[in-house]
């Protein structure tokens, strides 16, 4: 499979790579996950970006994650470390047509007991001398969800989802978005190695343990505001809210600021993103044998909690090497403060960047 | 349909109280100005994110796999 994935990419690059062209670009970078529950994740990521023909743009990215991981989520279930490997490739078309956008993308991802397929379409049509956009997007994923050990073991989750987004210039200054998506998925969402804990009345000890059980399912919707607003000299700051509902009972906010400075070549960013969400209604943060109920989880991402990601990217740009090269850093401090897990209070972490992006 | 009228709405006034014509937009055209300036690095942090948080969805696409660990 591996080797398949790799003859396919080879091939993508060589055709993109057959003949460049104003703008195309190149990009390369690895970024690192870390945190205080004993989980390693390095992903390196590398992209092709070829115009192909008038107004037509061909994409194409590989993506690994090399995953590492003890946590609490593995521990508990009698297994000291986990080490996982997924593949990602990904291949776009954009073809732009006048004061109309459209794109479509393929993604396969695949690791040792999961496999998933992705198509995107998109529509975009400007109005008004471009001073404003509407677009539309659709997307549509199948899912084969294996364990590993356990030949017989197969579900799958199928996801749909829709998405409208409005950009709206406000001034010289001010750009605005609003945008909305839905997805219903309906399959298998729980994770194949995670067991519940039931518990004595007490919660002193562990009476047995069941399967996780969660609905088949779930309707989501999320709705962002956006604002982007130049500030003075070459300064810019960006702030978006995110609200989430889904039928599980998960509400979240999100709200994120980022500042842009730059000097000459040099960008800097800095970077401030908050998270809360309520939990999922059968959520509990202990189950004992009289409430047992028909869905349980001990998913930590379905429990309540709130996070918070802090940081800084910088991007020198060096127009003298090939049409232009950029060379980036990022450093992102995370905290995740669980209110009602019982497993676990808190994480800790970072995420570290750095790549370049070459347009040749 | 009424949130299709809201949205035609909003538009016909936002765009009646500034239209900003092509020459005006040295501001709106920088790199930073727009709403995603880096659509590989938003990737992997919204596959990192959604494997982590409840909520998904609004900021993009964010890859495949479960990213359960």
């Amino acid at each position: 499979m591996q080797l398949r994935l790799s003859i396919a990419l080879a091939a993508v690059v060589a055709l993109m790579s057959a003949r460049a062209s104003a703008d195309d670009s190149f990009v390369a970078k690895t970024q690192i996950y870390t945190d205080s529950d004993h989980t390693t994740v390095v992903s390196p990521l590398t992209a092709l970006s070829h115009n192909a023909w008038q107004g037509g743009t061909l994409s194409a990215s590989y993506v690994a994650d090399v995953v590492s991981s003890a946590s609490i989520d593995v521990v508990s279930n009698a297994t000291a470390r986990m080490n996982d490997f997924r593949s990602e490739i990904t291949a776009g078309l954009v073809q732009k047509l006048h004061n109309t956008t459209l794109s479509g993308s393929y993604v396969y991802s695949v690791e040792n007991d999961y496999q998933s397929h992705n198509a995107e379409l998109g529509f975009a049509q400007d109005f008004f001398e471009k001073n404003s956009t509407l677009a539309f997007g659709a997307t549509f994923s199948a899912n084969d969800v294996y364990r590993t050990g356990d030949q017989a073991f197969h579900r799958k989750l199928t996801v749909g989802g829709v998405s409208a987004s409005w950009t709206q210039v406000l001034n010289r200054a001010t750009i605005m978005q609003l945008s909305y998506t839905f997805s219903y998925g309906n399959g298998y969402w729980a994770s194949p190695y995670r067991f519940v804990r039931v518990e004595t009345p007490d919660f002193q000890a562990i009476e047995f343990k069941v399967p996780e059980t969660e609905p088949n399912e779930r309707y989501r919707h999320a709705a962002v505001i956006g604002l982007n607003r130049h500030l003075f000299s070459d300064t810019a700051l960006q702030g978006d809210y995110r609200l989430y509902l889904d039928n599980w009972g998960v509400q979240s906010h999100t709200i994120q600021l980022r500042y842009f400075v730059t000097w000459g070549d040099v960008t800097l960013r800095l970077r401030e993103r908050f998270y809360y969400q309520s939990g999922a209604s059968f959520f509990r943060p202990h189950y004992t044998a009289s409430t047992l109920q028909p869905f349980v989880t001990a998913d930590r991402e379905l429990s309540t909690f709130w996070s918070n990601v802090a940081g800084f990217k910088i991007s020198w740009r060096l127009p003298w090497v090939h049409r232009a090269l950029e060379l980036e850093a990022k450093v992102d401090y995370f905290h995740f403060g669980y209110i009602n897990f019982a497993l676990l209070a808190s994480r800790d972490g970072a995420d570290i960047e750095a790549g370049l992006n070459v347009i040749y | 349909m009424r949130a299709l009228f809201v949205v035609i709405l909003f538009s016909v006034v936002a765009t009646g109280c500034a239209r900003v014509k092509p020459y005006e937009r040295e501001l709106l055209a920088k790199p930073t100005m727009t709403f995603q300036p880096d659509p590989h690095e938003d990737v992997l942090d919204n596959h990192m994110l959604e494997a982590r948080e409840g909520a998904a969805g609004g900021y993009g696409s964010a890859g495949g796999g479960c990213g359960c660990n």
